[in-house]
């Protein structure tokens, strides 16, 4: 049984439209100790209309998103409620898109993928301040 | 006597001369066609014959026709690039959207079912998160290779060949200097096609050249974007390449490119000799002049 600290314990609302991967982000960090899910959304309004309400430590949101890109959601989620950290988990490893979303005012680009690594990632999104991902591998040409 | 066959002779060569241009022309006035001495030759007007309009007629319908295939042709080549870019975005999509997520929620699947098993006993897990791992290495990969989103997100040419220059220098170690002192906004196909063609150039400078620097110039023309890409590498011989085997079939993918790209009224030629480096110059079309642009017969040579 997981009793974490009350202390301790950060909370994470998910923007992320992919059932397979939500669900399997869920499993993976109320997995942890350290941090729970408090809230999910498919899509960037609907995380726009519930995340203040949740007032989570973080946003861990996808790029790739129905309706609104996922920098414009970021942007918008910032003139909203400026207090949540945010971090952007994404398949691309590009450090354009990286740079991009750090621009939009992204804390942390976790790379999706290995769960260790973005576990890691989403720790560091929690508790530092902003710095890139220097886990970002560049793709061959 | 003499005189008139020399009229006749003259007669003939004027008929000659007005079956093959319509504009004046110079005639000798003489027999034989030579003159004494230094005398000049003669402006002679054209005289149209009705033999010689119905030739004339029907060169103009053949040239006309001639016009309208190559115009066909060029927006056959326009749709084509269109509908690569639409296939590249298409494919891309289908890797990122839907096989990575699988990759990735497997992935997660995986280590769950990992947790709390002895290290000893989850060989078989490891081994299945490395494949995995590098399954999503290659749809990635595959995705930046094929439309990469600064190709999608800038219209600004100069940024996407600044972003090529940094994967150039970060996986091939090819340190790319860029002058270009002006954005240019393109269209996605034609950016698309000027990324893949200076893509392609770096690689091959990357892969032969035996250099590490290369120097990419963009320039703005009124009805085209000239870039050039530089090395001051091995280079190679033209005649021999052309030589080899594979030349027939291509031999290179810019064989290809540079032909279409000459259809659009572009052009790909390939300054190169052993010891020397190589200079290739690409010239491509503005969408504005797409539609009106006539055909370019710039030799195209790539080796």
């Amino acid at each position: 049984v997981r009793l974490p600290e009350p202390n301790t314990l950060r909370t994470i609302f998910l923007v992320e439209d992919n059932l397979l991967v939500r669900d399997a982000l869920v499993m993976m960090i109320d997995g942890e100790e350290d941090m729970r899910v408090c809230g999910a959304a498919e899509t960037a309004m609907e995380a726009l209309a519930r995340i203040p309400a949740h007032r989570p430590d973080l946003v861990l949101t996808d790029l790739s998103l129905p309706g609104m890109s996922g920098m414009e959601f970021i942007s918008r989620l910032r003139d909203l409620i400026p207090r949540p950290r945010v971090a952007v988990l994404s398949g691309h490893s590009d450090p354009y898109i990286a740079r991009q979303a750090i621009g939009a005012g992204a804390d942390h680009f976790v790379l999706k993928g290995d769960p260790d690594v973005m576990l890691g990632g989403i720790r560091m999104a929690l508790v530092s301040e902003r710095a890139p991902d220097d886990s970002l591998k560049a793709n061959r040409l | 006597m003499t005189d008139r066959v020399s009229k006749t002779h003259q007669e003939k060569s004027r008929r000659k001369t007005s079956l093959t241009s319509g504009a004046w022309n110079l005639s000798v006035s003489s027999p034989g066609g030579m003159l004494p001495g230094n005398i000049p030759p003669v402006l002679m007007p054209p005289v149209a014959f009705p033999a010689d309009r119905q030739l004339q007629a029907r060169v103009d319908v053949l040239e006309n026709q001639l016009a309208e295939l190559r115009e066909y042709t060029r927006r056959l080549t326009s749709e084509l690039i269109l509908a690569e870019q639409a296939e590249r975005l298409r494919i891309a999509a289908v890797l990122h959207d839907d096989l990575q997520p699988v990759f990735v929620a497997a992935r997660m699947s995986i280590a769950r079912a990992g947790k709390g098993i002895p290290p000893e006993q989850t060989a078989d897990l490891t081994s299945a998160s490395r494949m995995i791992d590098g399954a999503l290495e290659i749809t990635r990969t595959l995705t930046a290779e094929l439309s990469p989103l600064v190709l999608q997100q800038e219209e600004d040419i100069v940024e996407t060949i600044r972003w090529l220059a940094e994967r150039a220098e970060a996986n091939h170690g090819l340190h790319v200097d860029i002058d270009a002192p002006m954005p240019r906004s393109l269209p996605l196909d034609m950016r698309s096609l000027t990324y893949h063609i200076a893509r392609e150039l770096l690689l091959n400078v990357a892969k032969h050249a035996g250099t590490d620097r290369a120097r990419i110039t963009l320039r703005n023309h009124t009805s085209h974007l000239v870039v050039l890409v530089e090395d001051d590498g091995a280079g190679y011989d033209k005649a021999e390449v052309r030589e080899r085997p594979d030349a027939a079939n291509g031999g290179s993918g810019l064989r290809s490119v540079g032909e279409r790209l000459r259809l659009i009224g572009g052009s790909l030629e390939t300054e190169t000799c052993p010891g020397k480096g190589t200079r290739v110059t690409v010239r491509v079309p503005y969408r504005t002049s797409l539609s009106s642009c006539t055909m370019n017969h710039t030799d195209c040579e790539i080796a």
